[in-house]
């Protein structure tokens, strides 16, 4: 056989589709390498971070939707008469008036009062500073109540107590001597389930310790923390504390008090 | 013809050549099938890689959106956490109301109908009640103290311990005591 030696040219004239194909793998080998595969790579990388994202995305949907939701009126006067039970500020004017119109609702005289309400400020910053130190968020206001009535009277206002706007815990009741009888009621509900009937027509003297309850709640917020759920049980509840008897101070006879004296002088 | 040399080896060439082409041609088909097939793919994950980052820089608009408007209703989200924190902790004390009012009506249903329960002081941390009881006369005092320590108060859940005994010039009889309940009953 005689070798003849061949000019590029010729070789690829004769090889022509084998070198193309050559040519094609050698292109496919390099794509799939250099941009194929970076390609999938990123594209993994992209679809777990998309579904991180629109899991992020579906919790401030939702977030957005509940809140708009808590923007309704139903819940805008479950949230007024929760901040009404447990006021952020100290209470103690507003369970005066309750505890006052209470005892008239009832037909019983208040004749004492014993508190050391500390300072008492219109805003939640104010009794921040007050709340020296303590990291409970329930703070309560000491009073002893000295009450007179019939112990039928007396019994029923015990018995309301719990029921009332701001909210109130009797954590101690005490009788004293009454007038007409030298006894002293059963206390209940406490104590209805023992009702004494002889001594309900005497007048007794009563000395309850009560806690006037308030929450000066300081939140901080970022937007992006989760919002707590309620449970079901939680928001039965809130439907309960709407039937809260509130005693909302009388605005028009605070209106007819004209604060201060009048100007003596003419100019 | 014998002895005669075959030097037509052009012909010869020519034929090994289109051998060559023939085979040439076969792979030069897989191969283009192969590039075709490679083209989709490779079209393909572009595609889908394109379709994916629009649709991630779409969710980040929406997120971004989205805080932007949580942002806005921070007001609002901070009245919620207010109301959820509050009717948490009102939830609890309504909780323990319960049990404080039934460890109470409890307690006063079991005191004899001639004594008097003068004083009752609730101490929520321990879970007690400390009372005084008026008994009228020293009779009478033997029966409170068989339903203070009679199995009733236990059966239920209860406890009670005496504290003191004393007499007055009447002669009533004035017990205290702490009648525990919740989980501090003292056994």
């Amino acid at each position: 056989m005689i070798q003849i030696d061949k000019s590029p040219t010729q070789i690829f004239r004769e090889r022509k589709y084998l070198i193309v194909s050559i040519v094609s793998w050698v292109l496919i080998l390099g794509l799939s390498v250099f941009v194929l595969k970076p390609r999938i790579e990123a594209m993994l990388t992209l679809q777990s971070s998309m579904e991180k994202k629109q899991k992020e995305l579906s919790v401030y949907e939702n977030k957005i939707s509940f809140l708009k939701n808590f923007q309704s009126q139903d819940y805008q006067k479950m949230k007024n008469q929760i901040n009404a039970i447990l006021p952020s500020a100290k209470p103690f004017l507003t369970s005066l008036y309750a505890l006052e119109q209470l005892a008239a609702e009832h037909q019983i005289s208040l004749v004492g009062l014993v508190s050391a309400p500390g300072k008492i400020a219109s805003n939640e910053g104010e009794l921040q500073k007050d709340a020296a130190g303590g990291n409970a968020e329930l703070k309560r206001l000491q009073l002893e109540v000295q009450l007179m009535g019939l112990s039928k009277n007396i019994q029923e206002f015990i018995d309301t107590i719990p029921s009332i706007v701001p909210a109130i815990d009797v954590h101690g009741v005490s009788f004293g001597s009454a007038r007409g009888s030298n006894k002293a009621p059963a206390v209940s509900k406490q104590t209805t389930e023992k009702p004494e009937e002889a001594s309900s027509s005497a007048v007794y003297q009563a000395q309850l310790e009560i806690d006037v309850l308030y929450a000066p709640l300081v939140i901080s917020l970022t937007g992006n923390q989760q919002l707590s759920v309620l449970s079901k049980e939680e928001q039965d509840f809130a439907k309960t504390l709407m039937s809260y008897k509130s005693y909302p101070p009388d605005a028009s006879a605070e209106a007819e008090q004209n604060p201060g004296k009048e100007n003596p002088f003419s100019f | 013809m014998p002895g005669i040399i075959d030097i037509n080896f052009l012909r010869d060439q020519r034929r090994a050549l289109a051998t060559k082409e023939l085979k040439d041609k076969k792979i030069a088909k897989i191969s283009s099938v192969i590039v075709g097939v490679f083209a989709i793919v490779f079209i393909g994950v572009i595609g889908v890689s394109i379709f994916f980052s629009q649709k991630e820089k779409k969710a980040q608009a929406s997120i971004d959106s989205a805080q932007v408007q949580l942002k806005k209703m921070l007001p609002l989200e901070k009245d919620y956490v207010i109301y959820s924190k509050k009717l948490k902790i009102l939830h609890s004390i309504d909780q323990e109301r319960q049990t404080k009012r039934a460890a109470a009506t409890f307690f006063y249903s079991i005191i004899p109908e001639e004594d008097e329960l003068v004083d009752a002081q609730t101490d929520e941390k321990e879970h007690k009640i400390a009372f005084s009881i008026l008994v009228p006369e020293i009779f009478k005092l033997q029966h409170l103290l068989d339903v203070m320590y009679g199995d009733a108060v236990e059966k239920a859940g209860y406890s009670i311990k005496g504290e003191s005994l004393s007499r007055n010039n009447q002669g009533e009889y004035k017990v205290m005591g702490d009648f525990f309940y919740g989980s501090q009953v003292k056994k």
